[in-house]
């Protein structure tokens, strides 16, 4: 059997088990596929002694198929459109407003803290979803593994923390709350306003694939101006 | 083969052709947006600019075809699992994470909390203005 059959067999089955898992534990944040699955295709590269280069040069075709799927992206966003024309002001107002807090605010407190330039820009696309903070990364220079592992514990951390901040700040009206959660934290929160404001969901949808679209848009123009 | 409802076989072919013509659509696209960011030197993924055509196409056309809406809804469900391979990547960088963990953490908490509260504030601002 050939590396790419045999690696990619693999993963396919760590991804089966991880998606099992995460069924079997009610949806735990922290039982996530993409968390289980590598970890459990990381026991089989050790097992194996095989090293990430032919890893990844075995998974090409999955990782090619990263492409379509961010593309793919194109059709939930459109049809959560008709909601961005009722109301486009305030939601594009926001858009940017948290795009630039999470990018700006990431890039001082490395700058404040000393870190090297690719690791902070690995970091900086954290709030948008998982392949778009990836590919933003890596083309601007940075890692995107890290930037998986920022976009994951940004989910976890933004969707626990977005009741406590905005009851805080009077802030919790199910619109705000679901916009607020989609931006920061993705399709973690997403799913978490699914839950908790079914209502108001497609706000969360919506601001989920625009922060992913404009997060890209502003990692790019400053790592030219960088 | 057989087909013992021949009435059957037009609807089916169509159905398959709508699939092929839809993955026939994203893969050129992401050409095309490949070719694009190499040709114009952005620093932005390819596919994004993928993604931004398709969306300006669907808003021309009106609406989303059956056949794009079959191929794009398992691709979106199982994207964790072409994310995969790259994440595998950070077995290379553990020494780097440590490093930098403090970065790290206070991205997470900090920047975390001040973007929810910078969203929400202006969302609610903005609102309110709009319906006094």
């Amino acid at each position: 059997m050939s590396a790419a059959v045999l690696w990619t067999l693999v993963t396919l089955a760590a991804y089966a088990a991880a998606l099992w898992l995460y069924r079997r534990s009610g949806h735990h944040l922290l039982c996530l596929p993409v968390l289980t699955g590598t970890a459990l295709v990381l026991g089989a590269l050790a097992l194996a002694g095989t090293g990430y280069p032919v890893y990844a040069e075995g998974t090409r075709l999955l990782r090619w198929l990263t492409g379509p799927a961010i593309i793919a992206l194109a059709v939930p966003l459109y049809r959560q459109a008709a909601l961005l024309r009722r109301m486009a002001l305030p939601l594009l107002g926001a858009l940017l407003a948290g795009c630039l807090a999470s990018v700006l605010g990431t890039l001082l407190l490395a700058q404040g803290l000393g870190s090297p330039m690719p690791f902070a820009l690995s970091i900086a696309p954290k709030a948008a979803t998982m392949p778009i903070a990836m590919q933003a990364a890596e083309r601007a220079g940075g890692l995107p593994a890290v930037a998986a592992l920022a976009v994951v514990a940004t989910g976890v951390l933004g969707t626990l923390f977005a009741g406590p901040v905005l009851r805080l700040l009077r802030l919790d009206d199910a619109t705000t709350r679901s916009f607020a959660l989609g931006l920061v934290a993705h399709a973690i929160g997403t799913a978490r306003a699914l839950q908790t404001h079914p209502g108001s969901v497609a706000f969360a949808a919506l601001a989920m694939g625009l922060n992913g679209v404009c997060t890209a848009l502003v990692i790019a123009l400053l790592a030219r101006w960088l | 083969m057989m087909f013992p409802f021949p009435d059957d076989f037009g609807p089916r072919a169509q159905r398959v052709a709508g699939w092929v013509a839809a993955a026939a659509l994203l893969a050129g696209l992401q050409w095309l947006g490949d070719a694009l960011v190499a040709l114009l030197g952005w620093p932005l993924p390819g596919s994004l600019l993928g993604l931004l055509m398709l969306l300006g196409l669907l808003a021309l056309r009106g609406g989303v075809p059956r056949g794009l809406d079959e191929v794009t809804a398992p691709l979106l469900r199982h994207l964790m699992l072409f994310l995969i391979p790259s994440v595998a990547a950070v077995g290379l960088y553990g020494h780097l994470l440590w490093q930098h963990a403090a970065l790290f953490a206070l991205a997470a908490t900090l920047v975390t909390a001040f973007t929810l509260a910078v969203t929400g504030w202006t969302l609610h601002r903005l609102m309110r203005r709009r319906q006094p």
